[in-house]
């Protein structure tokens, strides 16, 4: 990417110029992307809480062979509401507040494209997840078939069938309205001489999520409310008994979940991006190599849906076509982690909160990859599947992955919304409590699987007890840790910590997008004459 | 703290290809009794170490950056920012390990799926929470659910210590029988939601689909007795339906075979008490599943 | 007076851009259901 020179006068104002509106109105009422992204960022900190609090549930009653806690439904009802709360109010909500924040800095606008449909789409978030988040007390509990919600399983649910989908819709059209403003911005909002290829990754992987989200969240939005009608319209899409079938239910769902992996990880890819080679004051290893990369796996993410079903009973050319598919997939998410390899080598490296979470990212990151290569042969796949092994993967390509790389962003560019800098040496504590406990809490539960533990079950067989009981303390630390994450943010909102940031917020040496040339915090209107980018 | 740095210890004691299979600390996938499950841990086994060279590449040169390159010693940033001839090998050398991985998996895929030859069939239904099994042709079927004792103890705070327990979760009422080096050929379906039998010692899962048949075979090479687990959320007691096969020599399997067809009597009987899954009712389905 | 020409020309592409996006999802999204009725019968 190409240095980029600005002039820019904060000091120009025109007529329309004012600053927030005063008390609650400027966040009910908000159209401004920053106050609009705060308002994301904020939900999503208490949705990793609440989906958090879910997960320890769950590993409590793990702690030991046994029932001790929780009866065998409401444990359902908590792998279930975890994964949906974790997903679509804690990820995915996250990455859009980064989006909003950011896009408009990097690319030099004034703000969205969209103001009010932005409003809209944040507003929608705490009525779906109240909704979902409601069905805990209905009779017969909150929706406790999975996050896949296959049928017939899923019409078993009680009252809570019919919440739980309507929340689904409600998300679905919140993240597809998120993801059309941050197109539209990107395409018509750029600054004179921003082209494509001079965009930030961070931009670049967002543009691509968001063409993402609007072809699969639809696809979700179909299928539930094709089980919808199933429980009752009578309509039999996935029921034998009417000539309809479960499977296509899964082949639905996966060619929505499928992508939807990489929506929460594309944008992660683009912070990581940014945050190895400011750190290394280095410029990123094949700038144009890692937006083909994105482009591919987003690409292959589409024909490669049905390796989460391999046991299905699939016709064999079906199953060597995803597992060759997939273990395409492989290559670009190579060239990615080799580049980001490649961007430290001969760096100059300093190791701030956010670089160790980077780092910290595409080393864990990295095995949830190798695992996913291992998962991608089918025949091995026959054992893996559906147990701790699975679960063990796509959490260390979430949570040390998307995860790292959302606190990885907000310690990166905390200081720039803040204005001041945050408490250096707890953000550290916070990285290196956090790393650790979460290998503790993941990596055995590559061996629980491998040994033949299968995943969603709330008690187990006593030679499972060890590693069961390792993870669980694994849990409690991972989980107790996020609280430093919360003071630190905390007390850089309340100005408490530290000194005033300055414009480049962290050394001269590299940082070197729009969104630095700006004030720390930046004005309130970002870019009210257009950079230009030379 | 002493707990975690024995537990540690452990896991390094542990190390990877451990021996016995279910001993605590267990941290590899079995190598099995039957061919496939032998030669799907065979590729288990290549992947894994694949991944390992690998990753012992990328760390290295990820750690020699960190250690090395550091600003504090003085390190000068490099100015270069792309190489078309580094780039073009990396891309490069992961599709070939790619290739070649994937010419065994397809070998033991084309194997998985050839149920031709097949000496013994038995029809697998799925139910909420129990298994059942109806050898074919052969007038012997019956369910099989968890056993009793292991029921008692995991029920919500029951005072069992379910260490006391043999074979925790893991025993049935009535085990799957099965001749020893014989095509046992699975046909699985579900009587109501979905589920998925697996015996890890087999080597295979598969799903049972409520109106859909589904199949798998094997052939166990030595007698014993192997356990798994329903695979597949089925609701409130999924992790409650074991599956417990115990492999016999062919002369003790006929015995046994014998035996059930004198003793059960009316095999027909019990095989109308398992509803063809077709005819599930729309209504059953609707059924609110939780258990009283 | 040009500032202003492209501006009105700005938003009439965001507002075109936007609306084809709108379309599409809500395409998928019939696309889908549509597939599996078809499937069915
Ligand atoms: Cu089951």
């Amino acid at each position: 990417m190409s240095t980029v020179h600005t002039h820019v006068d904060t000091h120009v104002h025109d007529a329309h110029d004012h600053g927030p509106a005063k008390g609650w109105r400027r966040w009910v009422f908000a159209t401004n992307h920053k106050d609009i992204g705060t308002m994301y960022l904020l939900f999503s900190l208490a949705m990793f809480f609440v989906g958090g609090v879910m997960a320890l549930i769950i590993r409590a009653e793990l702690f030991q062979p046994g029932l001790q806690l929780v009866d065998p439904m409401f444990f359902n009802s908590m792998t279930t509401m975890h994964a949906l709360v974790m997903i679509f109010g804690a990820v995915m909500p996250a990455f859009v507040g980064l989006a909003n924040w950011m896009i408009p800095l990097q690319i030099g606008a004034p703000d969205m494209a969209l103001p009010r449909m932005n409003n809209f789409s944040f507003w929608i978030l705490p009525f779906a997840f109240t909704l979902l988040l409601s069905t805990l007390f209905v009779e017969g509990g909150a929706p406790a078939s999975g996050w896949t919600m296959y049928p017939p399983l899923s019409l078993q649910t009680g009252p809570a069938f019919p919440m739980s989908i309507f929340a689904i819709h409600l998300m679905g059209a919140s993240s597809i309205m998120g993801a059309i403003n941050v197109i539209v911005t990107i395409m018509n909002m750029r600054a004179p001489g921003m082209t494509l290829l001079k965009m930030p990754l961070f931009t670049w992987g967002w543009l691509i999520t968001a063409y993402l989200i609007i072809a699969v969240m639809p696809v979700l939005a179909g299928a539930v409310t094709m089980l919808l009608t199933d429980h009752f319209f009578g309509t039999t899409f996935f029921s034998a008994a009417g000539g309809g079938d479960p499977v296509m239910y899964q082949h639905i769902f996966w060619f929505f979940g499928h992508p939807e992996v990489y929506i929460m990880i594309l944008p992660a890819f683009g912070v990581i991006s940014e945050i190895i080679p400011t750190f290394s004051r280095k410029r990123l290893f094949g700038y144009d190599a890692m937006v083909y990369a994105i482009a591919s796996i987003a690409f292959l993410s589409f024909i490669v849906w049905a390796h989460h079903m391999f046991t299905v009973g699939m016709p064999l050319a079906g199953q060597m076509f995803f597992m060759l598919a997939t273990m395409l997939i492989a290559v670009p998410t190579g060239v990615k982690v080799f580049n980001w390899a490649a961007t430290m080598y001969k760096g100059s490296l300093t190791f701030e909160p956010p670089m160790l979470f980077a780092l910290a990212f595409v080393f864990l990151f990295t095995i949830g990859g190798f695992s996913g290569l291992m998962l991608a042969i089918a025949p091995a796949d026959f054992q893996y599947h559906d147990t701790y092994f699975v679960v063990a993967h796509f959490h260390y390509v979430l949570v040390p992955g998307a995860v790292f790389a959302i606190m990885a962003a907000v310690y990166f560019w905390l200081p720039k919304w803040t204005g001041r800098m945050y408490n250096m040496k707890l953000a550290k504590t916070h990285f290196w409590l956090s790393a650790i406990f979460v290998n503790v809490l993941f990596f055995p539960q590559h061996f629980l699987g491998l040994a033949g533990m299968p995943r969603r079950i709330p008690d187990y067989s006593t030679q499972f007890a060890d590693w069961n009981m390792v993870s669980s303390i694994g849990a409690f630390g991972f989980g107790f840790a996020q609280i430093l994450f919360l003071i630190v943010i905390l007390q850089s909102i309340r100005g408490r910590s530290g000194v005033k940031a300055t414009d480049k917020v962290w050394d001269d040496g590299m940082p070197q997008g729009l969104e630095w040339t700006l004030s720390s915090p930046p004005p309130y209107h970002s870019f009210e004459v257009a950079p230009e980018v030379k | 703290m002493l707990k975690i740095l024995k537990y540690v210890a452990a896991a390094i004691a542990a190390g990877l290809p451990a021996g016995a299979a279910f001993a605590a600390w267990e941290v590899n996938m079995p190598v099995g009794v039957t061919e496939l499950s032998r030669e799907i841990h065979g590729l288990h086994m290549l992947i894994f170490w694949v991944c390992v060279v690998i990753a012992v590449l990328v760390f290295s040169v990820m750690i020699y950056s960190i250690v090395k390159f550091r600003r504090s010693k003085g390190a000068v940033p490099a100015t270069w920012d792309h190489s078309t001839k580094v780039e073009v090998v990396w891309t490069v050398i992961p599709i070939a390990i790619l290739v070649g991985m994937a010419v065994p998996a397809a070998e033991t895929l084309i194997k998985i799926e050839d149920m031709r030859d097949s000496e013994l069939t038995v029809k697998v239904t799925g139910y909420q929470w129990q298994w059942h099994y109806d050898y074919l042709d052969k007038g012997v079927s019956f369910f099989s659910r968890l056993d009793r004792k292991s029921d008692a103890a995991r029920q919500l705070r029951s005072g069992i210590d379910p260490r006391t327990v043999e074979n925790y979760l893991l025993e049935v009422d009535n085990r799957f029988v099965v001749p020893v080096d014989t095509k046992v050929r699975v046909l699985l379906t579900s009587g109501d939601v979905v589920h998925a039998w697996w015996v890890p010692e087999f080597g295979l899962k598969k799903d049972a689909f409520p109106g859909f048949i589904t199949e798998l075979w094997f052939r166990a090479t030595r007698t014993g007795v192997f356990r798994g687990q329903c695979a597949e959320l089925c609701g409130y007691d999924h992790g409650f339906m074991p599956i417990v096969v115990e492999v016999k020599s062919k002369e003790d399997f006929e015995a046994w075979l014998q035996e059930q067809q004198a003793t059960t009597g009316t095999p027909a009987a019990q095989t109308a008490a398992a509803p063809a899954t077709s005819q599930l009712e729309t209504d059953a389905a609707l059924t609110v599943a939780r258990a009283e | 007076m040009g500032a202003a020409m492209e501006d009105a020309e700005r938003k009439r592409r965001i507002r075109r851009t936007a609306i084809l996006l709108a379309l599409l999802a809500i395409a998928v999204y019939v696309i889908f259901i549509a597939l599996t009725v078809m499937r069915r019968t």
